[in-house]
């Protein structure tokens, strides 16, 4: 388990009814998702000791008194996105058989990066919940436990979901698993997508308009889930429909279309040229200008996803409970 | 809110940023040469909190800083020969002398004071943020204050009156990891148990104050989590906390030998140089070449220089004058 202290904290509290995720909620979370694992027989459970203590705490307040074994897994605690990934990196040559993430969709691009043949579920406690759901997280856990205990067929409970692939002059540069949106602000700054005038155009993997964030402009347009094998490459402006999108929570904004362009999973997508803070997931991360050369891969090669209430009710099916 | 910060504006940033680098390292040299009296605590590494949050205020507003408030007085834009004649304790500091590095101030331009005492400049600029908003709204305070400040009492008081009264303030905790040699999350206990969670915003949202964490080392981020704030302070929509995570490469005092922390810390941190990012950003971005930001440096290293020059020349002040500017007519 990964508990991640700075998730759910960042400044869309200032321009938006997001709540403030707190670390004694995250405590909580981790507690139950523990709890749910060990609850399903799970042996030994690794939780990243994060640089705000909370996996620690977790840690110290269930030690001795649940059947499985708690370890605390080290990182370099450099309080970046680079602990996650280091974090899920150990875990994976640990050989865990899941991963659980209490955060939001940032976190678990961040934990696939680290673990990509691990299969993954989220506690949401991030700004944005694409990639997760509001179960609560003791069944979240339970969920993976029984992913990681085995014992039964699951199927499709776990399936690997798209990514964009992003190449910039035909070189890997980095990943998304929901979208990549071009924001017309040169630089990373505080991180996060507020303004929806700034995005010049986004490509997408899913967006349903039950998601917040970018991916509910495509839920709106065009409904697309991680089961469909397209993708959508979406140029903001006039002219072609407008959309009432949840851009942040309690934030709901028109948004002009200019054009949409279906496409399909293995297309390799040319994005248009400028200078851009490229937003992988909602976040701004990758500065480029110009005379780089960007392009976009849609494919099956994200996260194996757990689906927490598939894996329950095939459980409960089989009575492997 | 548009978050688009002009060329002039980037390189205006850019320039205090290392006008403050370049005085925090030759105040460094120069307490160590026994040529400043008193205490002196630099700010060195932590320029992008101070200049991302002062870049978004104007005229009329107000800031309250700490026992290191060097950055701060230089980003509200502080003569830096009157400030470096202050350390020296000469007559023609901005305080004639007589506040020394720790109690620096001047009130003409909004800087409301460094303070010699933990925490307590954050109820003064309580203070200013009410008188703000009978006589000037639009108008906001920003008291700065540290990680260690966060566990004073009359900070909590400070937190709990300015959201009772809805006041016009931003409160901008720079959490450079240490309170003076302690971690910084080791006093800070939200939990029963292990108590190492660390969250000051956490603390500020528990008194309904709307808080966000920031990454301090970086100076756009800053700006724009500032400018928001200060926005919804200007809107009347009452105080905000900004929780920068950011780190001091001096010690907490000169002469402090850091018994504390080891060198690959400090050197992991110095990787996020917060003007070598900005610079870096600004050179890609086309703002600006590598030699027209040495030449900002370079500029910068000249004028304090020039202020130490100054400095050294300029009389103390009179012993007669001892009293006078020390204490206020107590019926103005």
């Amino acid at each position: 388990m990964i508990i991640n202290p700075d998730a759910g904290k960042d400044i869309r509290r200032l321009l938006s009814s997001a709540s403030y995720s707190g670390n004694f909620t995250k405590i909580e979370l981790g507690r139950r998702v523990t709890l749910g694992l060990d609850s399903a027989g799970v042996d030994e459970v690794l939780v990243m000791h994060d640089n705000g203590g909370l996996g620690e705490d977790v840690v110290a307040s269930l030690e001795g008194k649940i059947s499985s074994r708690l370890t605390l897994i080290p990182t370099r605690g450099t309080g970046t996105v680079l602990d996650t990934i280091e974090g899920a990196s150990r875990m994976k040559d640990l050989g865990v058989k899941s991963l659980v993430v209490v955060g939001g969709d940032g976190t678990l691009r961040a934990a696939f990066k680290g673990a990509s043949e691990v299969p993954l579920a989220t506690v949401s406690a991030g700004t944005n919940n694409v990639t997760g759901a509001f179960y609560d997280a003791s069944l979240v856990g339970y969920a993976a436990g029984l992913v990681t205990v085995g014992g039964v067929e699951l199927g499709d409970a776990v399936r690997r979901v798209k990514l964009l692939e992003v190449f910039v002059d035909g070189e890997p540069r980095d990943v998304a698993v929901i979208d990549v949106a071009g924001i017309r602000i040169p630089y990373v700054g505080a991180r996060a997508v507020f303004e929806v005038e700034s995005i010049a155009f986004a490509v997408f993997s899913k967006g349903e308009p039950t998601d917040v964030g970018l991916a509910s402009i495509l839920g709106f347009l065009r409904p697309t889930g991680f089961d469909e094998d397209v993708g959508f490459l979406v140029e903001f402006g006039n002219g072609f429909s407008e959309v009432n999108a949840l851009i942040m929570p309690g934030v709901f904004k028109r948004v002009g279309v200019r054009r949409v362009e279906r496409l399909d999973v293995g297309s390799l997508v040319s994005i248009p040229p400028g200078t851009y803070t490229l937003a992988l997931d909602g976040e701004r991360e990758l500065e480029v200008c110009s005379s780089d050369e960007v392009k976009v891969m849609l494919s099956r090669k994200g996260p194996l996803l757990i689906n927490v209430p598939k894996v329950l009710r095939i459980c409960a099916m089989n009575k492997n409970y | 809110m548009s978050i688009l910060v002009p060329r002039d504006k980037l390189i205006e940033m850019y320039s205090i940023m290392v006008l403050i680098r370049a005085f925090e390292d030759r105040a460094h040299e120069l307490f160590a040469a026994g040529k400043l009296p008193g205490f002196v605590h630099l700010y060195a590494g932590e320029e992008a909190v101070a200049v991302g949050v002062i870049s978004n205020l104007v005229k009329g507003d107000y800031i309250t800083s700490t026992h290191r408030g060097h950055g701060h007085c230089i980003a509200m834009g502080c003569d830096i020969k009157g400030m470096m004649a202050e350390l020296y304790g000469k007559r023609t500091g901005i305080c004639k002398g007589k506040g020394g590095s720790m109690h620096i101030a001047d009130f003409e331009i909004g800087m409301l004071g460094a303070n010699g005492i933990v925490g307590a400049g954050v109820p003064l600029a309580v203070g200013a943020a009410l008188a703000l908003k009978y006589r000037s709204p639009g108008n906001v305070a920003v008291a700065f204050f540290g990680d260690g400040a966060m566990n004073q009492g009359c900070v909590m008081e400070a937190l709990n009156v300015a959201t009772i009264w809805k006041l016009p303030i931003v409160f901008t905790v720079e959490d450079n990891q240490y309170a003076i040699s302690m971690r910084s999350m080791a006093p800070t206990k939200l939990q029963p148990r292990v108590a190492t969670a660390r969250s000051f915003a956490e603390r500020a949202v528990g008194f309904g104050i709307t808080a966000v964490t920031v990454d301090g080392m970086d100076v756009l981020a800053v700006y724009e989590a500032a400018k928001a704030a200060i926005e919804r302070a200007r809107r009347g929509e009452g105080p905000s906390l900004l929780d920068c995570k950011t780190y001091r490469y001096y010690g907490h005092f000169e002469g402090d030998p850091m018994v504390y922390r080891s060198r690959e810390e400090i050197e992991e941190w110095r990787k996020r140089d917060p003007i070598r990012l900005f610079k870096e950003r600004l050179i890609r971005m086309g703002v600006a070449t590598e030699h027209e930001l040495e030449a900002l440096r370079e500029k910068a290293l000249k004028e304090v220089e020039e202020a130490v020059s100054r400095a050294e020349e300029d009389p103390y002040p009179e012993p007669s004058e001892a009293y006078t500017d020390v204490f206020t007519d107590p019926y103005y």
